[in-house]
């Protein structure tokens, strides 16, 4: 039996159950923390302090600071607001050609005997 | 059965949530509801939001529902309808003129149509005022063609038309000036644009004794601050025609912004005339603005019990209130109350905003307007207040170790605090000073005062004329105090009644004071020594606080008039009747330091 459970993202059905599709365990909780890291702060209703402000980089250039900045921005919000995992590295490297950051979080996860690497690519999306 | 579980009457958002959190505790498909970066909790927000504003809404169509709750000016004035309560409009300014006509040849008459236009100016802006009805001027027997006291009123004259389409159900005669008066509209009622025969409508307040042929309109609030007026259905009130044409007609007013005006000329002519003197009787008064929402959610439930009849005390403060916007502080009593008793009256003191008492003018309307209401046998009289003036005197006593203020400083202060308490607390009819309270808003003037020892007194003023003896009776309205002097000194060597200074004959520095055996005396103050001049000038009940002076013929005296003042009995001071209790604004405040 699982010990985290949400649904999915993109409302995906269940191919036998019908029913909507759901995320378990280490899943849900690299969800959650990707939607924390995609949440300005602000953004969500009545609790200003919720998200990371990563969004808000998107037009300043590409510093060696900015490295740093981002850095402590993901250590952060997920120290403040997702309790179920603890940061053990993060990684970000600028992909000029593309216009993105590629960045890799190491995450422990309560409750997983792993660690657990998840990818997060920041890009523009228009 | 009711849902214990989740509640959602709330308007937090924060309950919202966590009510929504409680009520998923009991299920085990989702179990991320608690974690902030869940989806699930994404959801969560969305719903609170969405419970939070229907609350909201609902909260808001629940408020303007009822007229106790309701902040937004159509909801009030719509449950005003339902109480057949009509808000006070704007009013015109009114004043009262003489005109003569000197024409350049000799007319049998001449016209002075309704309308006729004078203008005045106030604070730099010109106003309009004109007449409220037609006069014919005949010449006199010396030649002469004039008016005496005749009313104008300000405002700018509107017209506006409407033409009945039955075929429109939805059709609404709505008027487009907020700023009309309502006492001056008039209604005509034309056949057709082609049929020129027509009706003049009048208003009426209620159906009683209306059928199908009355030519009557009622005027009724609608929303935007502006006013509706609607006809008869054939059964109460003859019921329009397709293609009558409605003639509305007012004034449109500029509220008390044309007050004051006192200087009058003609715009225009006279039936041809230019050469028109006009002098002031009295300058402009009474101009208002529309009823304020507090005050039609004040008036409209105590309006439906009066009924348009002045029976009760309350009846006649709530309607006069209703219908004279400019009266300040109004008291009610009968003519039964008073000394001697006058059986059958009804007695009105009326205080109006920005002036002291009331002028005869606006007693007349006053007595007209409460004439068609008032019972058969009941005549009403309007009097002026009388105003009882409260003298504080004040010792404060201050540690200046815990203030960085001055002596000055702390007096400011003691001066604020009385005229708050005494604004808050008097200035009304039947009112009531309690020594106490007055004493500890002293106290509370400032942290640093450590205690007061305060005094009050009564003053009244007269005005005599000089060389001429003249009678007054002033009614201080409260016990006075009574004392024995000893070898002609009193204790705290001033009489409990005692005034300031006049010249009697050729005796400078007379004051009027009693001789606690109920006798006011003429008293001269040589040197410090004080000898009786006129040993009775007049009487003083101390029980009533009435104050009686016969024939008093003074040579001179400094300021307004002479002040007497006297000492109460009671450390609680009231007034009754036509008397207002109002605070001199001159305290007399000793300030000592005491080093704690």
């Amino acid at each position: 039996m699982s010990t985290f459970s949400d649904f999915n993202n993109s409302f995906a059905i269940h191919p036998s159950k019908k029913d909507i599709a759901l995320k378990t365990d280490v899943n849900a909780v690299i969800q959650s923390i990707k939607s924390l890291l995609l949440t300005d702060k602000g953004e969500r209703l009545f609790q200003p302090d919720v998200g990371s402000n990563i969004r808000q980089m998107l037009f300043e250039n590409y510093t060696p600071q900015t490295t740093i900045l981002l850095k402590q921005f993901i250590s952060e919000t997920v120290e403040n607001f997702e309790p179920r995992a603890a940061i053990l590295d993060i990684s970000v490297s600028p992909d000029d050609d593309n216009n993105t950051v590629q960045v890799k979080i190491m995450v422990r996860i309560v409750n997983q005997a792993d660690p657990v690497q998840m990818d997060l690519i920041l890009e523009r999306i228009r | 059965m009711a849902n214990t579980t989740l509640s959602v009457a709330n308007v937090d958002f924060g309950t919202l949530k966590s009510s929504y959190k409680t009520y998923l505790q009991g299920q085990t498909l989702f179990k991320d509801f608690d974690f902030t970066g869940s989806n699930l909790n994404v959801l969560l927000d969305v719903m609170s939001y969405n419970t939070y504003m229907n609350n909201f809404y609902l909260n808001m169509v629940a408020a303007e529902s009822f007229l106790d709750s309701a902040v937004l000016r159509d909801s009030v004035v719509s449950h005003a309808k339902t109480l057949n309560y009509l808000p006070s409009s704007y009013t015109s300014s009114k004043a009262t003129i003489n005109i003569t006509i000197t024409p350049d040849d000799a007319p049998a008459a001449i016209s002075l149509p309704k309308y006729t236009a004078f203008t005045a100016m106030v604070d730099s802006n010109t106003y309009t005022f004109s007449t409220n009805e037609g006069i014919t001027i005949q010449a006199d027997a010396n030649g002469a063609y004039y008016v005496n006291n005749l009313d104008v009123f300000e405002g700018e004259i509107v017209t506006e038309l409407y033409q009945v389409n039955t075929a429109n159900t939805s059709q609404r005669f709505v008027l487009n000036n907020k700023e009309i008066d309502i006492d001056s509209l008039i209604v005509n009622v034309t056949e057709s644009t082609t049929n020129l025969a027509n009706a003049n409508y009048t208003r009426s307040l209620n159906t009683v004794g209306m059928d199908g042929e009355s030519n009557n309109y009622f005027i009724v609030p609608s929303e935007n601050e502006l006013y509706e007026i609607q006809f008869g259905d054939g059964v109460l009130g003859r019921n329009l025609s397709h293609g009558n044409v409605i003639e509305a007609k007012y004034r449109r007013a500029a509220a008390n912004n044309a007050d004051s005006a006192s200087v009058f000329s003609l715009a225009g002519d006279i039936q041809g005339y230019t050469n028109v003197a006009v002098t002031t009787v009295s300058s402009s008064v009474g101009g208002g603005y529309n009823e304020s929402i507090e005050s039609i959610k004040f008036n409209a439930p105590k309006s439906i019990t009066v009924q348009d009849r002045l029976v009760t005390v309350n009846d006649y403060k709530t309607l006069l209130r209703q219908a004279f916007n400019d009266i300040q502080a109004i008291n009610v009593y009968g003519g039964e109350e008073l000394s001697p008793p006058l059986f059958g009256k009804v007695v009105i003191s009326v205080d109006l905003a920005n002036a002291d008492g009331i002028s005869d003018q606006r007693k007349e309307d006053i007595m007209e307007y409460v004439k068609d209401r008032a019972p058969l046998s009941i005549s009403p009289v309007v009097v002026n207040p009388e105003f009882l003036y409260v003298d504080v005197t004040t010792e404060v006593v201050y540690n200046p170790n815990v203030t960085v203020k001055s002596d000055e400083e702390v007096k400011s202060s003691v001066v604020a605090a009385l005229k708050t308490y005494t604004n808050v607390s008097i200035g009304d009819f039947d009112s009531k000073l309690r020594l106490s309270k007055l004493s500890r808003a002293i106290d509370d003037a400032d942290p640093a005062i450590i205690n007061n020892n305060t005094v009050i007194r009564l003053q009244k003023s007269i005005v005599p004329t000089i060389g001429t003896p003249g009678s007054f009776t002033l009614n201080f309205d409260n016990e006075i105090y009574r004392e024995i002097p000893q070898n002609n000194n009193f204790v705290d060597g001033t009489a409990p009644i005692s005034s300031s200074t006049f010249t009697f004959g050729n005796l400078i520095n007379c004051f009027l004071r009693d001789d606690g055996s109920g006798v006011i005396q003429i008293v001269q103050d040589s040197q410090g020594v004080v000898q009786v001049v006129s040993s009775a000038v007049g009487s003083i009940d101390y029980t009533t606080g009435v104050v009686q002076i016969f024939d008093l013929n003074v040579s001179a005296y400094s300021g307004a008039g002479i002040t007497l003042t006297a000492m109460p009995t009671n450390q609680t001071v009231s007034s009754s009747k036509n008397i207002i209790l109002s605070y001199n604004s001159t305290p007399h405040i000793t300030i000592t330091q005491e080093r704690i």
